[in-house]
């Protein structure tokens, strides 16, 4: 067989450069970043990934119709950027957020629900029932009241760490406490594994807490097969906390803190007291628009045990709310309230 | 060289005088046992293997590679942007090498800066891991005094793993292909004098005709609920789908085979991965790679 090396080599060289700039061909171009690109990538994620449009009773393509005249490619990003926030606020939930350099949406009804009630006074909190000698372990501040009968722990928020041994320190450090309150008013959120860690440190036997479901097609009600989640078991060396639990929620609390509320009502060991909470039982998927900018939304649902979608709120197993008289007193009555169910409670 | 022996034999010899007999005698010795040598090494010398064969060593051979290079992505799942950046890629390669052909078997790990292309100004918001490995067997089909090429197949299995805080519950993007990969290799040795290294040139092209695709689903999110069942989870949230010509790839080498049979060289890959398909399921992934490599024989 006659062999040109010269050739073959030359040959070789041209086909393999050849093939290294072929992913310029193969990679489609980038999509155009105007304004009317943008718009119209955004209301189609949204249209075709939003799992809430048959709770907040949205009609998305009217949206699109009211939206789309005011869009234009001359306009600036300012502009670009009031407009899709003012499409996105339609959906009225927290979880839905555009962010860019300069700037970052928010939904503004759900921050005034948030403060719905004033159920919860900080000031209140501070001076007669924290006080200014708590303890703080990781993201729990916390102090006995009563003389220590009960323990108060203060959670403003599930970003801040609550591990199965933070929580076990302050059960612990507590031992003698007749009952736990665990404060998540105006609890904002975080991460849902620090809502494991509270159900794993509570006494529970596999209950079903919830289903989830992802939204997995075009169609608005088109969602995955639902996955049960139950309550996760003890296999940490830490004795669950077997005495009485009151959780108090309200307005303000929303995203993991819902999640958490959501689990308690199916653990007979604890009790929700306070005002309905804001929601966000959604799981928020972020991405990315042809400008650059951000977006995310949610695009799972969580739907309770009986098939009840609490998107807007969950409800306390007992409503109470603060009564301002009583406030002005420096009387909390819903942490009272909380007090005299632990009390019942531990006298069974 | 059988020529000059037949004529190098005396025709016509001039009368000698006696005191020269015992010099001849002596030459025709020394002649006669000398020109057996001569064939036997004449004989050995066109026996020997075609430098293509005598440079390759059979046998067990490991490499180490590391490589450094520039990368483009683009995850339709999450973003229409495309994503550049800089990777290092570090690679192990095993290799048994037999007169007919080679088993090759590669483990890599590649990781990642990128930022966007949309406002490229070395603000890298996303890494990437990526991990392949595959194993095949090249054989060789055909070879001449200073060249060979190989031709085989390989199965190889590359997940990318690329990771934006920005995006949330779906920081994590992950796309796995499952290839058969078809590759050809053609390897170049220059002659040079015996005991010394030996250079050599080097070219593959491969490409996969059909792949399976794992991508996350619909909704581009790891919905994990409960830490102990994040495995079931996030599969049965992710897809299965084949796709045709799912890779290309190539690369060029330069090498020195040195005498021990280790070889050490340079090397330039290119390798464009896709799941084609459009919409949520497109992933693209092109790699420029510098390379240098040590392989080992064993």
């Amino acid at each position: 067989m006659r062999h040109c090396p010269t050739l073959s080599s030359i040959l070789l060289v041209v086909l393999t450069a050849c093939t290294c700039s072929c992913e310029h061909l193969l990679m489609e171009d980038d999509m155009e970043a105007t304004p009317r690109t943008t718009f119209e990538y955004l209301w189609k994620k949204v249209d075709e990934q939003y799992a809430f449009f048959d709770v907040k009773q949205v009609d998305w393509k009217a949206v699109h119709d009211s939206t789309a005249p005011h869009i234009n490619d001359k306009m600036g990003k300012e502009a670009l950027f009031a407009r899709l926030s003012t499409m996105l606020n339609t959906l009225d939930d927290g979880h839905v957020n555009l962010i860019s350099s300069f700037d970052v949406s928010h939904c503004p009804s759900i921050y005034q629900r948030m403060q719905e009630g004033h159920n919860y006074n900080s000031d209140l909190i501070t001076e007669h029932y924290l006080g200014y000698d708590y303890h703080t372990t990781g993201g729990l501040r916390y102090t006995g009241l009563h003389h220590d009968s009960i323990l108060y722990v203060r959670y403003s928020s599930f970003s801040g760490s609550a591990s199965v041994s933070q929580i076990a320190y302050v059960t612990q450090r507590y031992a003698r406490a007749q009952g736990m309150i665990v404060d998540v008013r105006q609890n904002g959120g975080g991460e849902v594994q620090n809502v494991w860690n509270w159900l794993t440190m509570l006494p529970t036997h596999g209950e079903l807490l919830y289903t989830t479901q992802i939204k997995r097609g075009r169609d608005h009600d088109d969602f995955s097969t639902p996955q049960a989640v139950h309550a996760p078991p003890n296999n940490t060396t830490y004795k669950p906390y077997a005495k009485p639990v009151v959780v108090l929620i309200d307005r303000g609390s929303f995203s993991a803190t819902s999640f958490f509320a959501l689990s308690l009502r199916s653990l007979s060991s604890a009790v929700l007291i306070g005002d309905t909470t804001a929601g966000g039982l959604g799981l928020p998927n972020g991405g990315q628009l042809p400008n650059g900018w951000y977006y995310r939304f949610s695009i799972t649902r969580t739907l309770s045990p009986e098939g009840e979608n609490f998107e807007n709120g969950v409800p306390p197993d007992e409503v109470v709310h603060l009564d301002a008289t009583q406030a002005a007193l420096g009387i909390d009555n819903i942490i009272e309230r909380a007090c005299s169910i632990i009390y019942n409670k531990a006298s069974l | 060289m059988a020529r000059r022996f037949t004529a190098s034999t005396p025709q016509s010899v001039p009368p000698l005088r006696i005191r020269y007999h015992w010099v001849i005698v002596i030459f025709l010795l020394l002649w006669d046992g000398a020109v057996p040598n001569i064939l036997h090494a004449q004989s050995d010398t066109s026996a020997l293997p075609p430098l293509s064969l005598r440079a390759t060593h059979c046998g067990w051979t490991l490499g180490a590679q590391n490589a450094i290079g520039f990368g483009t992505f683009r995850d339709m799942g999450t973003s229409p942007v495309r994503y550049k950046g800089v990777v290092l890629q570090p690679t192990f390669t095993t290799l048994l090498v037999t007169k007919k052909g080679r088993w090759c078997s590669d483990f890599t790990i590649l990781g990642g800066v990128y930022e966007d292309a949309v406002r490229p100004r070395f603000n890298f918001s996303t890494f990437g891991i990526n991990h392949s490995f595959n194993i095949g067997y090249l054989h060789r089909v055909t070879h001449w005094n200073n060249a060979a090429l190989w031709v085989g197949g390989l199965v190889e299995n590359r997940l990318s793993v690329k990771v934006n805080l920005n995006y949330e519950n779906a920081s994590a993007g992950v796309s796995d292909l499952i290839m058969v990969q078809l590759r050809g290799r053609y390897e170049y040795f220059f002659a040079t004098r015996r005991g010394r290294c030996t250079p050599m040139l080097a070219a593959e092209v491969g490409w996969a005709p059909v792949g399976l695709a794992l991508r996350p689903g619909y909704a581009f999110i790891d919905n994990y609920t409960q830490e102990n069942d994040l495995y079931t989870t996030i599969l049965s949230n992710y897809e299965w789908r084949t796709c045709l010509l799912p890779l290309l790839n190539s690369s060029m080498e330069a090498a020195l085979q040195l005498r021990n049979g280790n070889r050490v060289g340079l090397n330039y890959q290119w390798s464009f991965a896709t799941t084609w398909s459009s919409g949520h399921w497109r992933y693209d992934e092109a790699l420029h790679l510098f390379n240098l490599f040590f392989l080992f024989k064993l």
